[in-house]
């Protein structure tokens, strides 16, 4: 079976060396012999630059090494193959191999890293639970109900000392190493071929292993609020800078509650440790909002100046009732002041444009036609993919305003309206005056500008940060960019990124069973090396049938063309010079005095 | 003068039914909107006017160019937003025109010395022009009518059936000329930004400028949400095919984009007098006052017969509006919400910084002297 | 025949006929002084034409307006002279339809409320900064066409063209506010779109209209709100103002060496540069700024 194989591998290995003879011949004839050392040379370097790449320790390099020299007398063929396949995956797959980074912001961490990262550490943790670490990995118990599992297991963690080339078993062997490095890593062969990709580039960088390693170390110490509530954040299930920050301050109050001071130890200086390792992991479910930022760096000095003779009971009872009065003082009674001194803007016969959705504003408009019984219309502007406005549209719309809702696109009609105001929430508002909201109101804000239309921001100063920023390239969050893949106009973000998610690892699944399928009937060394090979190539063609027939949209299967990408940022940012008013619950004021409301809200935490 | 014209006309009519079936047809599917762009629609509409010119009949020519006109009347009435019909027969009226100022200049010799001088004088000069011009015209139109028992010398189906034939092959063959022209406009590693996906105009233009210069270059496609996206998402993948580096974002993400953007092409349905145009995909306007606002150059391009010889007095009776359903797909019945949908933009002059067109590059401000370079003042307003 | 005077004819044509603009009455005066002097010769006809509207031009304080009637009348007889060389019939032509200019300009002005007679919709407020014929003629002639309407009109300091126009308004029934020159900023947003006239148009495209006008200008231009320019073909002038510096006569320039006879001092006219135009309506149709250069081009070089 191997010998066809061989005999035409010797052609494509002859041709490859001839190109580099060719150049290399014109300056200077080289001798079989020499290139033959050459070519050792390069492909010796190839082999350890690949090794640290993927981020397999020294150690176990050196255990593989030893591996290797047991396996030594098959190496010629063995190495020739293994060569061949690397230059077909190197031309032609190579780039499936890393996920899709856009040109613009490959600084940005992506939502397939966050949730590989997530998911990794969540089997981790789920598994800790239900069943018991082995050396070579371990099962969930979804897993271990498969009959095939066992031999997955078994090969991908044989493959650690055998294959190089397939990149799950790649994978499978760095995640081996880490459980042998310390008996407490726990990690799924099975889940995490969930996300291969992900997971690769993932394990590609030193950084991001250490980074999971110590999350993982400490996985004991995270809250199961806390991991809810991290769910639900990368999920997008709470969205909104203000609910966000209200869903974890609630999260936090019953961390507190449940904590228990350890022995030689302070609540004040224990406790901020702690909350760390639980804000470490809600990081990993999407990037902290500043308002979450600010109630954190609020917290941590609260307790800091907790008495450390004061019992626990009493003290957790105190940061509770503060935390409760913080999100009452900060939000609630933020939000009437707002509303009040917005209100004077709100006109009889006005026409108020405002974007995507935002609390404040949705109870600011709702209290001027209710209570104040103002007449009065509002246009809810929109942009996909997440289309909030529909949500704010459907709340003024129930509560009898007079509502329009369109989209970014109709911007130029929107504003031959006769357009008196426009309204729009924050995320944040930077130090430098400059506003980060939803991606699209910076565009907004700039036409009504250029038309004179004056642009009033409400935000509560919990929402102002230290940070500067000059454009929105440099600071952005990344959102699931299958969301744009679809062209259907219903918020479909939530089902398709689980529906992906779910299909691939069904994907993941057959193809495991037609590996171990394949590796039960023959024996001998080509059976991994062609089931490696057979891993990349049928991965395109399961992405590219992941979603079914019945949503499918042109760019399905966008990430198999190379030159193609797709950019899913969630904020940007609007210049000071757009906006007339910032409306906070210490009055009105100019972009420009953003930075004085930090001192003195700095000088009041 | 047109009362007999008219009358003769609908004789005409009566006998050949079959040229107005085909009309009607082509008005019917012109108000569903079932042309699909300019290109076809220009295209079609001079198929048309061949079928229509070849099996009229006329005594004199200016009794064919009332009836091409009442056509194009008919036509523009029908669907007013179909700029590309009205262009393509306002330029064949105009070379019916310029034969038959060339017929009258060889018949009376007499005329001809004034009216060689009359083009190069400015329209300044009108106030100061001699009176006798009234009487000239009153001659030339008391010749006109004694020539219309002679038979005249020049054929004008032929002319006019010339002109359409060079017409159709001069739309056929603009991308050709767009090219060579914006070639050198792209850099290498340049970040170009484009929201009228629909464009096969442009698509061609990045494709040829891939191919030609070998140049490389990143194209940001914007959605068009949400009546092109599907279209942008084509257009996305046919770039990325052809080995270009595109990126598909949002139509909300232009502005936090633009900073890094080197140029904006815009695709056009319709260049008005003054240099402004309208797109068939909506947005388009707000992505170019953004790239106004960062100072981005926006170059747009158009072929010659998307450039209308009309002023965008009202430019909201320009822009059409399509319904909700893509807006919001479902909506309580109970609280049932307006929506706005707009399906194309205008875009004025002073946000875009050139025209790309197959017969040269030219300003917003210039556009008009092209569009009266082929088109005849007398022609602009169809209706009588 | 010595004792005629071209500047004394000039005004005599602008006193009696209070429709006539300056650039026609200029030429209506020169009309009149070939009718006079009657040349022998074209080399005599150019001569005289020259050295009149030289006077004319020095003896007139704001000149801008009818040096464009001298200059197309001067390339107007240039041409005919020498490039067909039938200057006699050239002169009797200009001599013996004085009176045609005059109501073909006239008739310019119709023309122009119809082109411009698009530019006003149903429930338009317009502001119009200083008086101009060509702009009253469009309004009246949109009133006639049922077109509602409403006009706010500034004083117009210095002159009182603003009251002029007032009244003249509110005698036809348009709806008409008068508000001070200086409230032009106060109202601007309140505004559709803004009329006015021009006492010339130079190459740029820009305008030479009453002082203010640049300043409405500009505060249109900041609200995005449309700038049009109401006039004659005529009107056009080869001049090319960098400022509205370069038009203040010196008696205007501000001068704080002599002690002020009145307190009141300063240009009564100024420069609109064409980036605050948004169009141009004539009778030769709606130009863009960048037309009016493509006319005068055409007619000094051929």
């Amino acid at each position: 079976m191997s010998e066809p194989q061989a005999v035409t591998k010797q052609n494509p290995e002859e041709q490859d060396g001839s190109a580099p003879i060719d150049s290399a011949a014109e300056a200077k004839k080289l001798s079989n012999k020499e290139l033959k050392e050459l070519k050792k040379k390069e492909k010796a370097a190839k082999r350890s630059a690949k090794k640290t790449e993927s981020g397999v320790t020294v150690e176990d390099q050196q255990t593989m090494a030893q591996a290797k020299r047991e396996r030594k007398q098959q190496q010629r063929e063995q190495q020739l193959k293994q060569r061949k396949e690397q230059q077909q995956k190197n031309s032609t797959k190579q780039t499936k191999k890393y996920i899709k980074k856009s040109t613009l912001f490959g600084h940005l961490e992506t939502t397939e890293e966050r949730r590989a990262t997530l998911l990794s550490l969540t089997s981790a943790i789920s598994a800790s639970q239900v069943s018991r670490i082995t050396a070579a990995g371990l099962m969930v118990p979804t897993i271990t109900s498969e009959p095939v599992t066992p031999a997955t297991i078994a090969s991908s963690g044989g493959s650690a000392s055998s294959e190089n080339s397939a990149p799950t078993s790649e994978l499978a062997k760095s995640l081996a190493s880490m459980t042998l490095d310390s008996e407490e890593f726990s990690f799924v062969p099975g889940m995490t071929s969930i996300t291969p990709h992900a997971n690769e580039q993932l394990f590609a960088s030193q950084q991001s292993v250490s980074s999971i390693r110590e999350l993982l170390i400490n996985k004991d110490l995270v809250h199961p609020s806390i991991i809810l509530l991290t769910f639900q954040l990368a999920n997008y299930k709470i969205v909104g800078s203000i609910p966000r920050c209200i869903a974890m301050l609630e999260a936090f109050q019953n961390v507190i509650t449940d904590y228990q001071t350890p022995q030689g130890t302070t609540l004040s200086r224990n406790l901020t440790h702690y909350l760390s390792h639980q804000i470490d992991i809600l990081k990993k479910g999407r990037p902290l909002s500043v308002t979450m930022g600010n109630a954190i760096r609020w917290l941590k000095q609260e307790i800091s100046v907790i008495d450390p003779s004061m019992p626990d009971k009493k003290a957790k009872q105190i940061l509770r009732e503060k935390i409760a009065q913080f999100a009452r003082e900060k939000i609630e009674f933020a939000d009437r002041l707002i509303i009040e001194a917005g209100s004077q803007h709100v006109e009889n016969g006005s026409t108020i444009v405002t974007y995507g959705s935002s609390k404040v504003l949705t109870d600011l408009l709702i209290h001027n036609a209710v209570e104040l019984r103002k007449d009065f219309q509002v246009i809810v502007v929109d942009s996909r993919p997440l289309f909030e406005g529909r949500k704010m549209a459907d709340q003024l719309r129930r509560h009898g305003v007079n509502v329009l809702y369109a989209l970014i696109t109709s911007l130029d009609a929107i504003f031959n309206m006769n357009v008196d105001y426009v309204f729009l929430g924050a995320h944040s508002i930077l130090s430098n005056g400059f506003l980060y909201s939803r991606v699209g109101t910076a565009m907004l804000a700039m036409c009504a500008k250029r038309r004179n239309i004056p642009v009033l921001v409400c935000c509560e100063s919990l929402k102002f940060s230290q940070r500067v920023q000059l454009d929105s390239v440099t600071l952005n969050e990344l959102a699931d960019p299958n969301d744009l893949a679809t062209v259907r106009s219903d918020n479909c973000s939530l089902e398709h990124s689980q529906k992906d998610l779910l299909s691939q690892f069904i994907k993941e699944r057959t193809e495991h069973k037609k590996l171990s399928n394949q590796e039960n009937k023959p024996s001998g060394n080509s059976a991994p090396s062609r089931s490696s090979s057979s891993t990349p190539s049928s991965a395109p063609s399961s992405t590219n049938t992941t979603t079914d027939s019945n949503d499918k949209s042109i760019l399905d299967g966008w990430r198999d063309i190379h030159s193609l990408n797709i950019v899913n940022i969630l904020y940007d940012l609007t210049p000071p010079e757009y906006i007339k008013k910032i409306i906070t619950e210490f009055g009105s004021l100019p972009p420009s005095s953003v930075p004085v409301i930090l001192r003195e809200y700095k000088s009041l935490a | 003068m047109s009362l007999p014209s008219s009358a003769h006309s609908s004789i005409v009519t009566i006998n050949s039914s079959d040229i107005n079936v085909t009309i009607e047809h082509f008005i019917a599917r012109l108000k569903r909107h079932q042309i699909d762009g300019p290109y076809a629609m220009a295209l079609e509409t001079l198929q048309l006017l061949k079928r229509f010119i070849s099996q009229a009949r006329w005594s004199h020519v200016s009794e064919l160019i009332e009836k091409i006109r009442q056509l194009a009347n008919r036509l523009e009435k029908a669907q007013p937003t179909a700029f590309a019909c009205g262009n393509v027969i306002r330029r064949i009226l105009a070379v019916v025109r310029d034969e038959e100022e060339e017929e009258l200049r060889s018949n009376s010799p007499q005329a001809a010395s004034s009216s060689v001088a009359e083009p190069m004088i400015s329209s300044m000069f009108n106030l100061l022009q001699k009176p006798e011009d009234n009487q000239q015209k009153q001659q030339q139109q008391q010749k006109q009518q004694k020539q219309r028992s002679t038979k005249t010398r020049t054929d004008f189906r032929q002319v006019a059936i010339q002109g359409i034939k060079d017409l159709i092959d001069e739309i056929t063959n603009i991308d050709d000329g767009i090219q060579q022209i914006a070639i050198d406009l792209i850099h290498d590693h340049e970040i170009l930004l484009t929201p009228t996906p629909e464009s096969k105009t442009v698509l061609k233009f990045l494709l040829k400028t891939r191919e030609r210069s070998n140049r490389r270059f990143t194209v940001l496609v914007t959605e068009g949400f949400p009546n092109n996206t599907a279209k942008a998402h084509e257009f996305a993948k046919k770039l990325a095919q052809h080995n270009i580096e595109t990126i598909v974002i949002p139509d909300s993400a232009v502005f936090a984009l633009m900073t890094r953007v080197g140029k904006v092409i815009i695709g056009t349905k319709a260049v008005f007098i003054n240099g402004g145009s309208i797109t068939s995909t909506s947005g388009v306007s707000a992505v170019c006052e953004c790239a106004h606002e960062f100072k981005t150059p926006v170059f747009a391009v158009a072929g010659l017969y998307k450039f209308s010889p009309l002023y965008p007095f009202d430019v909201e009776k320009f822009v059409e509006f399509g319904g909700s359903q893509k807006v919001l797909p479902q909506m309580d019945p109970e609280h049932r919400l307006d929506t706005l949908n707009s399906i194309t933009d205008y875009v004025p002059p002073e946000n875009i910084d050139i025209y790309i067109t197959n017969v040269g590059g030219f300003a917003p401000s210039f556009i008009y002297r092209i569009a009266w370079d082929n088109y005849k003042q007398v022609d602009v307003q169809l209706e009588m | 025949m010595s004792d005629f005077s071209i500047t004394d004819t000039y005004l005599r044509f602008l006193e009696e006929d209070p429709d006539i603009t300056m650039p026609i009455a200029a030429i209506e005066a020169l009309v009149t002084l070939l009718r006079v002097k009657n040349p022998k010769t074209a080399a005599e006809m150019i001569n005289t034409i020259k050295s009149a509207a030289k006077d004319l031009t020095d003896s007139i304080p704001n000149s801008i307006s009818l040096r464009a009637g001298c200059d197309i009348f001067m390339r107007f007889v240039l041409r005919n002279t020498h490039i067909y060389g039938d200057w006699e019939s050239c002169k009797q032509h200009l001599i013996e339809n004085g009176q045609l200019f005059v109501s073909r300009s006239k008739m310019s002005r119709t023309k122009i409320a119809q082109i411009g007679c698009q530019f006003i919709a149903d429930d338009d407020v317009i502001l119009v900064h200083g008086f101009s014929r060509a702009v009253f003629s469009l309004f009246k002639y949109a009133a006639e066409k049922y077109i509602r309407f409403r006009v706010v009109v500034t004083e117009s300091r210095p002159t009182t063209q603003g009251m002029q126009l007032y009244s003249l308004l509110q005698e036809i029934g348009i709806p008409v506010i008068m508000i001070v020159d200086s409230a032009v900023g106060s109202v601007i947003d309140k505004v559709n779109k803004v009329f006015v006239g021009a006492e010339g148009v130079a190459e740029s495209g820009g305008i030479i209209n009453l002082v203010g006008t640049y300043s409405v200008g500009v505060l249109a231009r900041n609200a995005r709100k449309p700038f049009y320019v109401v006039t004659e073909c005529h009107k056009f002038v080869r001049m090319f103002p960098l400022s509205p510096v370069d038009l203040s006569l010196p008696e205007e320039a501000l001068d704080f060496s002599k002690p002020a006879e009145k307190p009141l001092s300063g240009p009564t006219l100024d420069y609109t540069a064409q980036e605050y135009i948004t169009a141009l309506i004539t009778d030769l149709g709606v130009l863009t700024p960048s037309a009016v250069s493509e006319e005068l081009i055409k007619m000094w070089y051929d």
